[in-house]
Formats: structure tokens, C-alpha cells, sequence
């Protein structure tokens, strides 16, 4: 039993930094969801949101030695004001368009990063940035279960603007805007908003993933963090709150937990052809499960499927 | 030249044309009915757009149903829809080309031919068909099935929403085509009065099935009241 | 009149394939009515085909441009058959088929290394002549690339507007249905077009790969460039997009000249964003061919 148990938990540090990443990819996820899945944006810039609150965070407790609670409110901010401006921009634009308003966002923000080496140490890196409080040997344990909390929270979110009359009004938004428009329904500033308040939670998130990496580099903003949490959100459904949750599970659970830490690869593969493989999974995911289960694993909201049944009736 | 058998079609799994039989000749042949008759979409299914889900069409001794709607287009049916019945984006010469790519005989002739029946469209060889009015984007239309070579022409509701001088106009040009092309014609319409003053025969169409077929002389007010429900 | 020679020199001769893959994408576009993200892998893989041919069998750059032309082209039309037809006749949303095609992006871009690994690969090329005109460097082949990329890009603009099979293509784009009743094979038409397509992009990727190296990420990292130069351009068909393909070049060129490359690159997103916010949802009437 003890062997079991060191075999699963004896390396505690990379099992904890490998939920911290599934963790995070639920979280962007499921903020992902209301984007997409909710009232049809089609954010390809998730890394660029993240990385804003990421870098605002960072810039402001290395250099200017700001408090965890501002800097985390500021890195939401940073995220938010971000999602406002790209909301306000995509809000008269068709998908191509969005896509590439967002994709443009994020690319900003990157070179930005790389560009501004005074103050975000470009690819230097820019550090230490560490944990606000200290428990001992297990703080990181104490961030995971904080981490938990946001995304718990962020679900409980999530589920209930499905269940508001604002959920419907992004429903309305997402599926049809020209008729949601002709019912006199906000649809531009609705989209405005939701990219908003979103967009504010991805920089928070990139936030608290500050302490978990202590020094930050641009290429942790590349666009596989974009591709990691669109295939999460495709593969479990995007129009599902848990949708990310699931998803993540099965991508960047079964890669960067179970297979990194309990399948005995040797070091070269681990280091080279893993990740390589990992990705060409990711892509062929996406184009099988967005071609023969659009609705991915978990389909259709309940309550819609049960609509379906009384109009059979 | 033309013969549809017991043919069943419609969208998804709603049947809207039931078991039509009806045959064309070297005639002009109207198909009269109201909105919802299965006019549409009985010509699109001889076109080759919608599939058959039952029965048979023959043109030229040969089964066209369940070929793909270029190789018909080759066969020699020409269809003119309704609505979208140029290409918006190319120019009206553009147009004319394009029907003119299955067309045996030389382009450049058959364009002289399509202008000289379609005088008003000689000064718009190189404006983009999407700018014209409703009735030079009729002659278009019209003009590019021609191009086609066709032997027999498909017009849904030409005249739809032109001015009375044009509807006019359009009926003299399709007995015209009719007697100096000698191209077959089936046309739906809604403006029956109009369509028998061209037609040789009509078929009244009410949901989906033929109520009468005979000489568009012969056609009865009654009988026009049964098929519109009037 | 200096700093604007400077400009449109270096903007014309580095930038020169912008404008080959522009075409591409946005012949693309026009047809299939999607933005192909892995579009950028097409562009890529032009530049691995031409240096393998280059390096492996020792043939020169310009037999090595038209054997990875041809390639890129087969490549295009093998994407198109597997994964956006079966898009298309399964009714996939215009969301979903980006997403799909950044997933084929991702796909491409990663088994590729397993082909080509990750190290930049080089051409073998003989040294070039070195020239100056207005006081502004540039070698005999970026010349050369230049004319050639100009005459491909004139020759794909002639082969779209005067040709019967440019007729059928812009017929298709037009209006799928009708093009069908007058007589176009769709399914024909189509793959002619994406076969061009992916031709122009691979002979980007090409003259890319040349003046810098083969290496994965060197189509994804001028996708977007690309993209918006086809957002924007588009509106004016190929003409529009050759022109913004071109002023692309030399804007950068000349904001490079005065500020830092990277914030100059920002420069000129920002101000394709505030041109797409401009534009407004107008996109739909674009990327006429």
C-alpha cells in the first residue's frame, strides 16, 4: 500500500504543478465557455488575456513591490480593460474578423512583453515572484487548494448565468444577434460586457499563476496555451459549464499528470517527442471531435434536451 | 423530350411534390399555382439541385434523374431561378460566358445572338450584374441559360416583382425564344393570365400534386379555383 | 524622399511574398467562405519541400520553388478532400471550421518536426551579387525574388480574371447553385482552386525560407500578417489585396526605419485593428475575387 502510494504521491511537487496547469486550463476554460460557447465569440487570444494579468501582476511585485491583493485586482484589471477594448473592436465583426482581432490582441500583448524588456525582463525572464503567505513545505499544496477554490467558483459562476436572465440574453446574443438586435436586446454592448468581465477573469487567473511559476518568460504565452484550453473546451463541450473541466481532464490530465509523471518514458522522448506528440493529439482532437461530435463529450445542456422531448410530443 | 414519372421530392423529410406525372414537348408549358404549389421545387429537382426520393425524370430518352445538375446543364436544361439567377459579383459579359461554357456553338456568336434578344443589354457588357435593376437582371438571367445551348429552359416566376412593362416585354421575348431558338420552355408563374397568353399547355399545381394538365386554351376559371384554392 | 525610397525598397523586397500569400489565402477565402488557419502551415512546409529539393538532390533554388509550388499545391487539395469537405457536407458553423483548421494547423505544424525536426534548415545557394540603389542594400536574389513574386502574383491575377477556369472559379464563389445549373463542376473547380492556393502559399513559404531558414513556426508567425492583409485588402478583390500586400511591406519597413522592429510590428496591428473596427461587419461582401 505504501508503495502504491509513493508510486502516485512521491513526487509531490510535479503532481501538484501538473494540476496547477489542469487547473488553470479549467479555469480559462470554463471562462472560455461563456465566450464561446455562450454567446459565440470566438476568443482566440485566450493566451493574451492571461498573459496580461500574468505580466501585470508581475511587473507590479518585482518592481514596484505592490501588495498580493492589488496586484492581483490590477492584474484582473489589466485583463479586463483588455477584454473591453477587444470586445468594442470585434462587437461590429464577423467570426474572421474576431478571430483576427483577438489573435492581433494576443500578439500584441507578446511582443509587447518581448519589446519592454526594462520592465518585463523580456526573455531574460522577470522574477521572483513568490507565494503571498507561507505554510511551510506544502504552500504550494495551500495555492493548489486556492486554485481549486477560483475554479470552484467560477463553475458555481458560470452555471448560474445559465440560469439568469442575462444567461439568456448571451444565449440570444450567441445564437442569432441580428434577431436578439430586432428584439431590441443589447447584443453590442452584451458582447462588450461579457469580453469585459471575462476576459477580467482570464488576467486573474494569470495572475495567480504567478506564484506558481515564480519567474515568468514570454514564451509562456505562446499560443498553445490557447490551443490547451480550446481543445478542453471542444472535447468536453462547449456549451456545457463543465464542458472545460471534463475536457481538461482528459487532454492535459492524461498528458501532463498521468502520462508525465507515471508513464516510465525515457528522458529524450519526455523532453522532445512528448510534447510534440502531445499537440499533434490536440489538433487532431479538435478537427475529429468539431467534425463528428460537435457537442463534444457531454452534448447538449439538459435543459435544451429536455425541451426537445415535449416538442416531439 | 421531357417526361417526370411519379416523382416525389422535398427538403429533409417533408414531402412536397407527390407523385407528379407530366410530360413537355417542343411547347412552351406552364406550371400555374400558388405559394407553398411545389413549383420551386419541382424545377430545381429537375435541375438537378434536390434529389428525387422517388419516380423518374427523362429528357432526351435519357434518365437525368440522380445525375449530378452540371452533367443536366451539359444535357441541355437551362435553368433560371427565381431569385439569385445571375452572379452578382461578375460582370454581365462574365455572366454570359460562364453560360456559355457548356454551350457547343462559339461564345462570341451566341453573345451577339443573346444581345440582339436583349437589346437593353449591350451598353452593360461590363457592369457587375449585381447593380442592375430587376428586369435587366431577368434578361441576364434569361440570357445566360440561353448561352447554355439549352433545349428546353426552366423559368421560375420570371416576371416576380417586375414592373408591368417589363412583364410584358418578358412574354413577348419567351414566345420569341420559343419559335426562333426552338428551345422547349417550362415556366411557373403565379400571374396565370399571363402565362396561358404564351403557353400551349398548363398543369395546375396545388400542394404538391398536379389538379389539371391541358391546352392552356382550355384551361377554366374553375379549374384554376380548384388548384389555388380559391 | 530618402527615408521613403529606403521604405519601399526594403518593404518591396522582404516583404514580396506577402503578397503571394495573400492570394493564396484569400483565393481560399472567396471560395470556401472560411479563413484556413492551416493556411500557415501550407506556407511552412513550401519552404521545407524547397529546401529538401534544394539541399538533397542539389537542384537550383528555382527548381526547387517549382517542385515545392507543385507539392504545396497537392497538399492543399489533400486538406481540402479529408477535412473541409467533410466540413462543409456534415454543416460545421464558421466558427468551428476555424477551429478545425487551427487544429489541422497544430497538427501540421507539430508532425512536421517529426519529418524536418526543430533545428532551422538552411538553402544551399550560390552567394549573391550585392547591390545598392538610393544608398539601399539588397542582393541580386532578393531582386530576382521580388520580379519573380510579381510576375507569379500577375500571373495568378490574369489566370483568376481572364481565363474560363478563373470564369468558373469566380462563377463558384459567386453562387454555388447556379454555378452548378450552368454546367461548373464544383468539386473540380474547387480543388483547381485550392491546388493555386496552396501553390502560392508554398512559394511564399519558399522565398521565406530562403532569405531566413526552413524552420516549424515560420508560416504561423506571419499567419496573421497575412490575415489581415486579406481582411483588409479583400474588399477590392486581388487587386485590393495585392496593393495591401504591398503597402503592408513598406509600412513596416518604414516604421522599422523609425522605431524598434517588435513595437513597430505593434504599430501595425494596431492600426490594422482600428482599420477592421472601421470597417465594421462589411466583411461579409469581401475577399471578391
Amino acid at each position: 500500500m505504501s508503495a502504491v502510494w509513493e508510486y502516485l504521491f512521491g513526487s509531490p511537487a510535479f503532481l501538484i504543478f501538473g494540476t496547477y496547469t489542469l487547473m488553470m486550463i479549467v479555469g480559462l476554460g470554463i471562462l472560455l465557455h461563456l465566450q464561446l460557447g455562450v454567446t459565440g465569440i470566438g476568443n482566440f487570444g485566450v493566451a493574451g488575456f492571461w498573459g496580461a494579468g500574468l505580466y501585470t501582476f508581475g511587473i507590479l511585485q518585482v518592481h514596484y513591490d505592490v501588495g498580493f491583493w492589488l496586484a492581483l485586482l490590477a492584474a484582473a484589471a489589466a485583463g479586463g480593460v483588455l477584454g473591453l477594448i477587444t470586445g468594442w473592436v470585434i462587437a461590429d465583426l464577423d467570426d474572421d474578423g474576431v478571430l483576427a482581432a483577438t489573435l492581433a490582441v494576443a500578439t500584441i500583448v507578446f511582443l509587447a512583453i518581448e519589446s519592454e524588456r526594462d520592465i518585463t525582463g523580456g526573455r531574460v525572464g522577470l522574477g521572483t515572484i513568490d507565494f503571498p503567505f507561507d505554510v511551510g513545505e506544502r504552500t504550494d499544496l495551500a495555492w493548489l487548494g486556492i486554485l481549486f477554490g477560483v475554479t470552484g467558483v467560477l463553475l458555481w459562476y458560470a452555471r448560474r448565468v445559465h440560469r439568469s436572465p442575462y444567461g439568456r440574453l448571451l444565449i440570444a446574443t450567441g445564437t442569432n444577434e441580428p434577431l436578439a438586435r430586432s428584439l431590441t436586446k443589447p447584443a453590442k454592448r452584451t458582447k462588450v460586457g461579457v469580453m469585459a468581465l471575462t476576459s477580467a477573469g482570464m488576467g486573474a487567473l494569470g495572475g495567480l499563476y504567478g506564484p506558481i511559476v515564480h519567474f515568468l518568460f514570454p514564451t509562456q504565452l505562446t499560443v498553445a496555451i490557447t490551443v490547451s484550453v480550446i481543445t478542453a473546451l471542444v472535447l468536453g463541450g462547449q456549451q456545457r459549464p463543465l464542458g472545460a473541466f471534463v475536457g481538461a481532464v482528459l487532454t492535459v490530465g492524461l498528458f501532463d499528470i498521468v502520462i508525465k509523471l507515471y508513464v516510465p518514458l525515457p528522458r529524450d522522448v519526455l523532453e522532445h517527442t512528448f510534447p510534440v506528440t502531445k499537440q499533434v493529439v490536440f489538433g487532431a482532437l479538435l478537427i475529429f471531435v468539431l467534425l463528428f461530435r460537435p457537442l463534444g463529450f457531454l452534448g447538449r445542456m439538459r435543459r435544451e434536451t429536455h425541451v426537445e422531448g415535449l416538442t416531439r410530443v | 423530350m421531357f417526361e417526370a414519372s411519379g416523382v416525389w421530392t422535398g427538403y429533409d423529410e417533408i414531402d412536397v411534390i407527390k407523385g407528379l406525372d407530366f410530360s413537355v414537348g417542343e411547347e412552351v408549358f406552364a406550371i400555374l399555382g400558388a405559394n407553398g404549389a411545389g413549383k420551386t421545387t419541382l424545377l430545381s429537382a429537375i435541375a438537378g439541385l434536390l434529389p428525387l426520393t422517388g419516380g423518374e425524370i427523362r429528357f432526351g430518352g435519357e434518365t437525368i434523374s440522380g445525375i449530378p445538375p452540371w452533367r443536366i446543364a451539359a444535357l441541355g436544361i437551362g435553368l433560371v431561378p427565381q431569385e439569385r439567377g445571375v452572379f452578382p459579383d461578375l460582370t454581365v459579359l462574365d455572366n454570359l460566358r460562364v453560360g456559355g461554357l457548356v454551350a457547343k456553338q462559339a461564345r462570341g456568336d451566341r453573345i451577339d445572338e443573346i444581345m440582339e434578344l436583349f437589346p437593353a443589354l449591350a451598353g452593360l457588357r461590363n457592369q457587375r450584374a449585381g447593380t442592375l435593376s430587376g428586369g435587366e437582371t431577368k434578361m441576364v438571367a434569361a440570357g445566360r441559360a440561353l448561352m447554355q445551348d439549352a433545349k428546353l429552359l426552366l423559368l421560375d416566376e420570371p416576371t416576380a416583382g417586375l414592373s408591368p412593362l417589363y412583364v410584358e416585354n418578358f412574354f413577348d421575348r419567351i414566345r420569341q425564344i420559343h419559335e426562333t431558338k426552338q428551345v422547349a420552355i417550362i415556366i411557373t408563374e403565379q400571374n396565370a393570365t399571363k402565362a396561358l397568353e404564351v403557353a400551349d399547355r398548363a398543369m395546375v399545381l396545388s400542394l404538391g400534386e398536379a389538379m389539371t394538365i391541358t391546352d392552356a386554351k382550355d384551361l377554366t376559371t374553375d379549374q384554376l379555383r380548384k388548384g389555388y384554392k380559391i | 524622399m530618402d527615408f521613403i525610397a529606403k521604405a519601399v525598397i526594403i518593404g518591396l523586397t522582404e516583404q514580396a511574398p506577402l503578397v503571394l500569400a495573400a492570394m493564396g489565402m484569400a483565393l481560399i477565402y472567396n471560395l470556401s467562405k472560411v479563413i484556413n488557419v492551416a493556411f500557415a502551415e501550407t506556407i511552412t512546409l513550401g519552404a521545407y519541400f524547397a529546401q529538401w529539393v534544394n539541399v538533397s538532390f542539389g537542384a537550383s533554388f528555382y527548381l526547387s520553388l517549382a517542385v515545392s509550388g507543385i507539392l504545396a499545391g497537392v497538399l492543399s487539395c489533400v486538406t481540402y478532400l479529408v477535412v473541409f469537405r467533410t466540413a462543409d457536407r456534415r454543416g460545421v458553423g464558421v466558427v468551428e471550421v476555424i477551429i478545425i483548421s487551427l487544429g489541422l494547423s497544430v497538427l501540421l505544424r507539430y508532425s512536421l518536426q517529426f519529418v524536418f525536426g526543430t533545428e532551422a534548415r538552411f538553402f544551399e545557394t550560390p552567394p549573391p551579387t550585392f547591390m545598392k540603389l538610393f544608398d539601399v542594400g539588397f542582393t541580386s536574389f532578393q531582386l530576382t525574388a521580388f520580379i519573380l513574386v510579381v510576375v507569379l502574383a500577375l500571373l495568378i491575377y490574369l489566370f483568376v480574371q481572364k481565363t474560363v477556369w478563373g470564369r468558373r472559379v469566380r462563377a463558384l464563389a459567386s453562387d454555388a447553385d447556379l454555378a452548378k445549373v450552368s454546367g461548373i463542376n464544383p468539386l473540380l473547380t474547387t480543388l483547381v482552386m485550392w491546388f493555386i492556393a496552396g501553390a502560392a502559399g508554398g512559394l511564399a513559404g519558399a522565398f521565406w525560407g530562403v532569405a531566413s531558414s526552413a524552420k516549424p513556426g515560420l508560416g504561423w508567425d506571419r499567419f496573421l500578417l497575412t490575415l489581415l492583409v486579406v481582411l483588409v485588402g479583400g474588399t477590392r478583390g486581388l487587386r485590393g489585396v495585392i496593393l495591401a500586400g504591398m503597402g503592408t511591406g513598406v509600412l513596416l519597413s518604414a516604421l522599422k526605419l523609425e522605431i524598434a522592429p517588435l513595437r513597430a510590428e505593434i504599430v501595425l496591428l494596431v492600426a490594422f485593428i482600428l482599420v477592421l473596427k472601421l470597417r465594421g461587419n462589411r466583411f461579409r461582401e469581401l475577399a471578391k475575387v
